[in-house]
């Protein structure tokens, strides 16, 4: 072909994607981005003064873009030739670990240390303690990409966390010889968090069950956060496992119900929102297990859904608060409850940039 | 909005030809006129009356003086012109740069004025107040016809990044233009081009440049890869802004004027500003240096007013001190080339880019680091030997993209491109190319907009 056509198939591309973004459906979720699609944004004028019309529009353009999803497998199969070990913050490490890259402390970390040492101040008569389990690549240093530029951030916890009633986990989880943290996902695993539970238990002086005495059951083929992320050309899938113990009841949100799995999620795509329902702001478990009634009080993120399961042996009554979505006061729960034990229990990533840690002070 | 962007590429651009297809020529420049102000619109609706603004006192201005020639009135209309350009640049870009040098002077608490920066200002200043100054000196006719002014002033091809089309570039073609198949495959090669510069390269490489300025103990190799990254992101950034305003200006069937030409082949700092952003360097000679004497008055006279050129071509590129010592870094290289340099360098085609390419990534680091602490931080890291193993994470996973880099800031990637002596083949790789391009705007989580100081 000696005749240039660049020019004329520029314009039947251009053409043919104006047509097909006009007729294609509006899809709502995307299965493949696990996350809700922008839809078209109202049109008026305040919309349009502020300038929220022309970005919501923006995004709705390429969150609606015509085959969205093979453009995405399209650049991702680029970076890939290009020989990348990393997509969107994701780090593409070995033996199929994917990895949250940080490279900068965010600023909202200082400030959430400070907020800690408030809380703490505020109820120095009551039994508190600290868990913030840090990221897989900060215990992993050995399977993420050579020299690949990463904060450790167990060397803040070292500096920092000592001041707190810190349960350091890192140090158990570094001489496992079981996984604790998932490949495509940033949670611990079940392992992880039983270890965690072990390690608290038995520093409120009681004594935690061992491994073996529950009853684990497995998931297969769960892909996680870092997966969705990071969408890696290649990748393997993680075994996604749960305890589901017997309870007397589990309440969030108007909702009662008898079991701590939501098992209609283990068929899912985000199989780790089968833990508790998910993150209600405020949850609540009534046990008949424990030996003599006591009651906590855990302050956490999604890091402590699979691990409260393992505490329905030791309390009668485990009180939940998920700082993003609980608007109640800290302060008047703590003193209307009679906790014998507190525990903020928050993974490293959500502690250093959550501006929810505010309310631990109200 | 942006070019590089699916809003534009895929509803605007269809949008706006289909009805210049269906438009009378008559009314073509009132469609590009009404067109281009939706375009500038739409990151700011307030700005629009800037723009009215704009076109009116320059639309009246060169008027009045085409009306009274050989009157002293011309003179007045002239002043008005530039100083209603002149006052609106400073009173967006430099108003807050001034309060807080007075305030930290003067121990005042004078506040600072909360405008965002009009997109595009300092462009569109230049080009207004070049026009109304070129019909003062008699080089161009006064437009009559507000319309095709308003088009001109608001043209959304050379609206927002340059190149700086004066008037006199445009003036025949914005009266009559033909929208024909030439100019369109023409504009959509050159559109294209850039569009790939801007998408593929200088985004890629640019996440390298924003990563490493973030790392807290860097060594040293790792930031001069920094700066390298940076050089190539602002090269293929502002060359691509510029490949793809000239394209759709081809397209609509004007001929803008080139912007670069492989600047960093350059074998001196004085080459090199002949090949970077052309159009501004010659907008201050024509309008600032030539006036104030230029070369005609003595070396005294040279040096003072290429100190206030580079200054001010410093200053103009944001309202910080950084921008100011940049510029005065090249018043002084540029100097020493002049009454020194220059003839050693133009004879020695490898010890000219030893001297050139390390200055050049030096200049980067003090236009790209606003903050003058961590500017200094830096540049001692630059020459201290801290060590560190970073960089080769880096160039594994950068490696290829600063290949390409390299090949295309030069001219082996056009010799390579010819050599190949297939059509199918070359307009293969350029149809490719955008596809990709597409694909990254679709997934795009690191798409910036570095003109928003300028």
């Amino acid at each position: 072909m000696k005749k240039p056509w660049v020019a004329q198939a520029f314009t039947l591309t251009v053409l043919l994607l104006f047509i097909a973004n006009m007729v294609a459906p509006i899809r709502v979720f995307s299965k493949f981005e696990n996350r809700y699609l922008a839809q078209l944004p109202p049109l008026n004028v305040n919309q349009i003064i502020s300038n929220q019309f022309s970005i919501n529009y923006e995004t709705y353009v390429n969150d609606q873009f015509f085959i969205r999803d093979t453009w995405i497998s399209t650049k991702a199969l680029i970076e890939r030739l290009m020989m990348k070990q990393e997509n969107n913050g994701i780090y593409f490490g070995k033996d199929g670990y994917l990895f949250d890259k940080m490279i900068q402390y965010p600023d909202q970390l200082a400030i959430n240390q400070k907020y800690m040492n408030e809380f703490l101040a505020l109820y120095p008569q009551l039994s508190i303690s600290v868990m913030i389990p840090t990221n897989s690549a900060s215990l992993l240093l050995d399977k993420l990409p050579n020299h690949a530029p990463q904060l450790n951030q167990y060397t803040w916890l070292k500096e920092n966390a000592i001041e707190w009633p810190w349960i350091d986990t890192f140090s158990i989880f570094k001489s496992s010889n079981n996984p604790v943290y998932y490949k495509t996902d940033h949670h611990w695993t079940l392992y992880g968090a039983y270890l965690a539970y072990s390690e608290w238990i038995s520093s409120i002086g009681k004594t935690p069950l061992n491994w073996e005495e529950f009853d684990v059951k497995d998931v297969k083929n769960f892909l996680g956060t870092y997966y969705s992320k990071g969408k890696p050309s290649v990748f393997q899938f993680d075994t996604l496992s749960y305890i589901n113990p017997s309870i007397v009841s589990y309440s969030f949100a108007n909702t009662t119900v008898d079991t701590l799995i939501d098992e209609s999620k283990l068929s899912q795509f985000d199989k780790y929102s089968a833990f508790l329902y998910g993150n209600p702001g405020f949850a609540q478990i009534i046990t008949n297990e424990s030996e003599q009634p006591s009651k906590v009080l855990i302050i956490k993120d999604s890091y402590a859904n699979s691990f409260i399961p393992f505490l329905t042996q030791h309390f009668d009554q485990i009180d939940i608060v998920d700082l993003r979505g609980y608007s109640g006061s800290i302060k008047s729960l703590v003193s209307s409850q009679d906790y014998d034990q507190i525990l903020i229990l928050s993974s490293f990533a959500q502690f250093s940039s959550d501006s929810n840690f505010a309310k631990l002070r109200y | 909005m942006i070019f590089s962007s699916n809003l534009f590429i895929f509803q605007f651009l269809p949008i706006i030809f289909l009805l210049l297809l269906i438009t009378p020529k008559k009314y073509q420049n009132l469609i590009l006129f009404i067109g281009s102000l939706i375009f500038y619109a739409w990151g700011e609706v307030r700005y629009i009356f800037i723009m009215f603004a704009s076109v009116l006192v320059d639309f009246v201005c060169s008027n009045q003086i085409e009306k009274n020639r050989l009157t002293h009135k011309t003179r007045i209309y002239l002043w008005i012109s530039v100083f209603f350009n002149l006052g609106m640049l400073f009173a967006f870009k430099y108003s807050n740069f001034f309060i807080s040098n007075l305030n930290a002077l003067f121990d005042l608490s004078i506040r600072n004025v909360n405008l965002t920066l009009p997109l595009g200002i300092s462009f569109y200043t230049f080009q207004t107040m070049s026009y109304t100054i070129d019909v003062y000196r008699n080089k161009v006719k006064a437009d009559s016809n507000i319309i095709d002014f308003g088009a001109y002033v608001c043209l959304f091809p050379q609206l927002i990044a340059g190149p700086i089309v004066r008037y006199s570039d445009i003036a025949i073609e914005l009266k009559s233009r033909v929208l024909n198949f030439e100019n369109m495959e023409k504009g959509i090669r050159i559109f294209l081009l850039g569009l790939s510069s801007k998408v593929l390269l200088a985004n890629n490489i640019g996440m390298l440049w924003d990563e490493i300025i973030l790392l807290p103990n860097p060594s040293t190799i790792t930031l001069w890869l920094g700066l390298i990254a940076f050089g190539f992101q602002i090269y293929f950034d502002f060359s691509g802004y510029s490949l793809m305003a000239i394209g759709l200006g081809r397209m609509l069937g004007f001929h803008f004027p080139d912007n670069f030409n492989y600047p960093y082949i350059s074998q001196s700092m004085t080459e090199f500003w002949n090949r970077w952003h052309i159009t501004l360097g010659s907008w201050f000679k024509e309008y600032v240096y030539i006036p104030l004497g230029g070369n005609r008055k003595g070396p005294l006279r040279l040096a003072i007013n290429l100190f206030i050129v580079w200054f001010l071509t410093g200053f103009w590129h944001g309202a910080e001190y950084n921008f100011i010592l940049w510029g005065l870094y090249f018043y002084v290289l540029l100097l020493a080339e002049k009454f020194l340099l220059l003839p050693f360098l133009r004879k020695h085609p490898i010890l000219s880019r030893l001297y050139f390419i390390p200055l050049i990534l030096l200049g980067w680091a003090i236009f790209a680091i606003s903050d003058l602490s961590l500017l200094a931080q830096y540049l001692t890291t630059l020459f201290s030997l801290t060590s560190g193993y970073e960089w080769i994470y880096y160039l594994q996973n950068y490696g290829v993209i600063l290949l390409f880099c390299f090949v295309f800031a030069t001219p082996v990637g056009k010799w390579v491109i010819n050599k190949i002596n297939s059509t199918l083949i070359q307009d293969g790789l350029l149809y490719l190319s955008f596809i990709i391009a597409v694909a990254y705007l679709v997934d795009s989580s690191y798409n910036p907009f570095l003109y928003f100081r300028f």
